[in-house]
């Protein structure tokens, strides 16, 4: 394969060049000032989103210091806050937890357990977690010989906790439901998108999700090919597992969109595939980058990305700071 | 077979290799441009070697003149490999190329980035995707000799359009089932697909009401023939935003006994599990109406080669259509949608069998319920636009005028027709001497009859009746007309009706409804019911006329596109309702259209309707709704069988579990719009009945 390092030294010259030229090309060319947008994930409920802005600023400086870059004191931050919204309709769905149910539910449960075993097979698979560690987990005294055996599903949620870093049972659990009715219900979704749609115009704008938040901002940046985005960053984005796919199919490269920069840890389990051509087949190709070492406890926080300088880097020259 | 492209540093520079798994015996003038003017230029601004050579892992090396790779673009670089992976199929394909090609992309950011994407990773699988069958020799019938070059022109025709396209065409060996199913499930499982054509090319037959399209084992292997029906049925279970069935096929009905054993297979799997919200919008592009042959004619003066008249008029609509069939989508690019496409081919079709021979008859019928911008093809740089005609009426403009007749809300007919036009097709295509032999049948008991549930069968006489546990039937016979009183101790039973030639069908008989069965030559040509023996108003009676008669010539469906169809579906719901089920045919027949028609909400509510108005449903209605799919049906179901031809084809996909005595008397079913069994199957049928064996 031809990677980067490859290119022969004349032609890298010629990259180098152009991307400096571009970097320092003066932003008063543009007809308009750039805009940042954050999309946060699932699990706000409650929370004050001036705070929780607040910390997600403070967190990309971090990254940006780094580099020694800072956030520009003047950006136009956007923060469209959906936490309560979500809440509410988690609450209204009475969906249970895979760890809250003893037996198979009633056939409105039906769907929302095969996305669970769809995405908790996945993640198994990706995170190595071996048969022989599920059976551990696994009471042997109740196998059910159903085409779908929802004990050893649960079995699999519960290897992951024990043996992959990252996520808790509960966590992933309840990440799953929350990924499940974002993507599977049209009324949650509308609610959601609108709550960030209505953060974006026209104006160029950098935008930033996170988790559950790249997935709710791939689906509005798809839906609106007039807007203008030069650069959409997400982090730890669930995007690369097939049973969240099934549900966004077919899966389009959003035209609003020109750079794709997706980058994860490779030890968050809900963001273990990366958005290439096996997992996320758009064109042009995403770019991926694996390397973020996300310090916080379940490999998955915002403030263990947003933190990392080549992702803060990448904001950063994006906006032209 | 797929192209699969790796990209690497081997070789000389300025030449692109092309590797393959095998040995491929590539002749040393082969040029695999031959598709390449057709194919679209993306400005990624590379250019290509100026030659190649073609390797195969065997060592053979063989050097081959590629000019036309000359283009500029990693896109047509694909394409040309594509095309040579068809011409030599079963091997993979791929390209490794000297970076200098790559990086004289320019000193551009936006260049660099286009070669990372395109160097990065694997190629990304093409979003469009096609399915090409050709079959000219299959078993022992009658070789074609057009339909495997058919199949080559029009996969090269989708190759030219940036399809991917899996070609299964029997001039190399024979064509099979399973490669196509699997096939197709790895394209309706791709994540990125939008669109997918299956096209086949062949022998193909109407049978129990539905087309099958004959591969090579067929008709001696029963399963080695696509059963269109069923795979448009789980087609609509996967969230392929458009997919495309277009058949240069006959569908006349058979005459020998072995193809009507011909069941054939859904070439589409059922989906794992749940999947998007995405309902696809699925067009059907058939050669000839049901009943009619579809031809294959000598290429002008050249009488060794063939061609099919369909799949030549498909292309050629996109060489020099009308000006109104253009779609202008900006940025030069335009295009032939998909919706624009009927009068052509009916105008163009009709137009040219007839001038081969003043009494052949072929016209194609298209169904297409996608967008106004939904296209497969643009027009080319060659294609030349032809002054805008006026439209011929079809076949959908005698059933929308029929229906606007018998209630202005039920359809829109085009208002550019005068009546005496459509009235001329629908007299040439049977439609009005179907509906006037529906009407003029006697659909009432004699005067001096007082009948209030039962039967009244007229156009055969009755051997014998047997009816499930519960219920009780008297029989009278007056003049041509059969009377049938049936006393009930549920809402509905099932009925077996025998007829003197000993072929028969089942029904449900319904309390408090008494049916009309009127049989033409042994086979059961309607079904009607009036509740309580009330005679029916005129306006009933007329609807239940047209929508029969359009059921019989196939060509009863949802008209219109987009709202407009919704809207239609809803108007003919409560046109077939009229407050309550005046006639629970009606029912049925909205039923399949409405699933056909992909509104499975509509069809809910009908088996909602219909069980709160009869506290029973029909078969076909409860299996179109999903109640019967692996599970037993429920005790208001009668009669255990699908009680329209056409609901047959469904059974095994959506997973019915018929009764045995059903599936025993299933290939004795014989071609009629309403189910009719030979006699073999009636012996088994009356035998279970009597004997207690089936409800």
């Amino acid at each position: 394969m031809i990677t980067m390092s490859m290119l022969d030294r004349r032609e890298m010259l010629k990259f180098s060049w152009a991307a400096a030229l571009a970097t320092v090309l003066p932003r008063s060319a543009r007809a308009t000032p750039l805009k940042l947008l954050f999309v946060h994930g699932r699990g706000q409920g409650g929370s004050n989103p001036i705070d929780l802005k607040t910390t997600w600023l403070n967190t990309l400086n971090e990254g940006a210091a780094a580099s020694g870059r800072t956030v520009p004191g003047n950006l136009e931050i956007a923060f469209p806050f959906y936490g309560d919204v979500l809440d509410e309709f988690v609450r209204q769905s009475q969906l249970p937890l895979p760890s809250e149910i003893h037996s198979r539910g009633d056939a409105s449960q039906e769907d929302f357990l095969e996305f669970q075993a769809d995405m908790a097979k996945e993640i198994r698979l990706r995170a190595g977690i071996t048969d022989e560690q599920i059976n551990e987990e696994f009471d042997p005294t109740t196998r059910e010989r159903g085409p779908e055996n929802w004990e050893w599903v649960q079995a699999i949620i519960r290897a992951i906790d024990r043996h992959a870093t990252g996520l808790s049972q509960r966590s992933l659990e309840t990440f799953m439901r929350d990924l499940y009715l974002y993507t599977t219900n049209f009324v949650v979704k509308d609610t959601i998108d609108a709550v960030v749609t209505k953060e974006l115009t026209r104006q160029p704008t950098i935008v930033v999700g996170h988790s559950l938040g790249s997935v709710v901002a791939y689906n509005v940046l798809k839906s609106d090919e007039n807007l203008s985005v030069p650069l959409y960053v997400s982090l730890g984005c669930p995007l690369g597992i097939r049973a969240v796919i099934k549900q966004m199919r077919p899966v389009t490269y959003p035209k609003a969109v020109t750079d794709w920069f997706n980058a994860f840890d490779r030890r968050d389990v809900v963001a273990l595939y990366p958005l290439d051509a096996a997992n996320f087949p758009v064109t042009p190709a995403i770019e991926n980058y694996d390397s973020v070492d996300n310090k916080t406890e379940n490999r998955h926080g915002i403030v263990g990305y947003l933190n990392d300088k080549s992702v803060a880097e990448r904001i950063l020259t994006a906006i032209g700071a | 077979m797929y192209c699969q492209i790796s990209l690497s540093a081997d070789g000389p520079e300025g030449v692109a290799d092309i590797v393959a798994e095998q040995d491929v015996g590539v002749a040393p003038d082969m040029r695999i441009s031959a598709p390449m003017e057709y194919v679209p230029v993306l400005n990624m601004g590379c250019k290509l070697a100026d030659r190649f050579r073609v390797r195969s892992l065997t060592g053979r090396i063989e050097t081959c003149s590629s000019s036309s790779l000359l283009c500029g673009s990693l896109p047509k670089l694909a394409a040309a490999l594509r095309f040579a992976s068809q011409v030599r199929p079963g091997v993979s394909w791929g390209v490794s190329m000297r970076r200098r090609e790559v990086l004289i992309l320019g000193a551009s950011l936006v260049g660099a980035a286009a070669a990372r994407r395109a160097l990065g990773q694997d190629p990304v699988p093409s979003p469009r995707a096609a399915v090409v069958i050709g079959v000219d020799r299959p078993g022992d019938l009658t070789p074609l000799n057009g339909a495997v070059s058919g199949a080559r022109m029009f996969g090269d025709w989708l190759v030219s359009e940036g399809f991917e396209v899996r070609r299964f065409i029997d001039d190399n060996g024979p064509v099979e089932m399973e490669p196509i199913k699997d096939t197709v499930k790895e394209l309706v499982k791709r994540s990125n697909l939008t669109q997918l054509v299956i096209y086949f090319a062949g022998h193909g037959c109407l049978i129990t009401g539905s087309e099958r399209w004959l591969l090579s084992g067929a008709p001696e292997d029963s399963g080695a023939a696509v059963n269109f029906a069923a795979s448009f049925d789980r087609a609509q279970l996967w969230p392929v935003p458009n997919m495309v069935f277009i058949s240069d096929a006959c569908r006349s009905r058979p005459e020998s006994l072995r193809m009507d054993f011909l069941s054939g297979e859904s070439i589409f799997p059922t989906p794992d599990g749940a999947v998007g919200e995405v309902a696809p919008k699925i067009d059907k592009f058939f050669a000839a109406r049901p009943g009619q042959a579809a031809l294959e004619v000598p290429m002008g003066e050249n009488v060794t080669q063939y061609e099919g008249i369909y799949t030549s008029v498909f292309l050629e609509a996109f060489k020099s259509p009308d000006e109104t069939m253009v779609l202008d989508l900006g940025a030069g690019v335009k295009v032939v949608p998909n919706r624009r496409l009927e009068d052509f081919l009916f105008r163009e079709v009709r137009k040219r069998s007839a001038q081969r021979n003043i009494n052949l008859r072929q016209w194609p019928q298209t169904d297409v319920c996608s967008s106004d911008s939904t296209y497969i093809g643009r027009l080319t740089a060659a294609s030349r636009t032809e002054e805008a005609r006026a439209p011929e009426p079809n076949l959908s403009d005698v059933v929308s005028l029929a229906l606007a007749q018998v209630d202005p809300s039920l359809s829109a007919p085009r208002p550019e027709f005068s009546r005496a036009s459509v009235d001329a097709i629908a007299a040439e295509s049977g439609f009005t001497e179907a509906r006037s032999a529906i009407l003029a049948a006697p659909d009432q008991p004699p005067s001096g009859v007082f009948l209030t549930s039962g039967f009244t069968i007229v156009g055969a006489a009755v051997e014998s009746i047997a009816v499930s546990a519960g219920a009780r039937t008297e029989r009278a016979v007056n003049g041509e007309q059969t009377i049938v009183h049936v006393e009930f101790e549920g809402p509905a039973a099932t009925v077996a009706i025998r007829f003197e030639n000993g072929a028969g069908t089942v029904v449900a008989g319904l309390r408090d409804f008494v049916g009309h069965i009127v049989v033409e030559g042994g086979l059961v040509r309607n079904v009607s019911y009036d509740e309580g023996g009330n005679p029916p108003s005129d306006r009933i009676r007329e609807l239940r006329a047209t929508v029969a008669a359009a059921a019989e010539l196939g060509i009863f469906r949802i008209q219109g596109y987009g709202e407009q169809r919704t809207r239609q579906a809803l108007e003919l719901g409560n046109a077939l309702r009229m407050g309550k089920f005046a006639d629970p045919t009606l029912g049925l027949y909205a039923a399949y259209a409405y699933n056909e028609a992909a509104l499975f909400d509509m069809v809910n509510s009908v088996a909602g309707l219909m069980r709160g108005d009869l506290n029973a449903i029909l078969f076909d209605v409860a299996m179109l709704n999903g109640e019967l799919s692996g599970r037993e049906p429920p005790d208001d179901v009668f009669p255990l069988c699908p009680m329209l031809l056409q609901g047959w084809n469904l059974v095994r996909v959506r997973d019915v579990q018929l009764p045995e005595t059903y599936l025993a008397a299933q290939p004795h079913l014989l071609p009629a719009l309403w189910t009719t069994f030979g006699a073999p199957g009636m012996n088994l049928i009356m035998q279970a009945l009597e004997e207690g064996r089936l409800r």
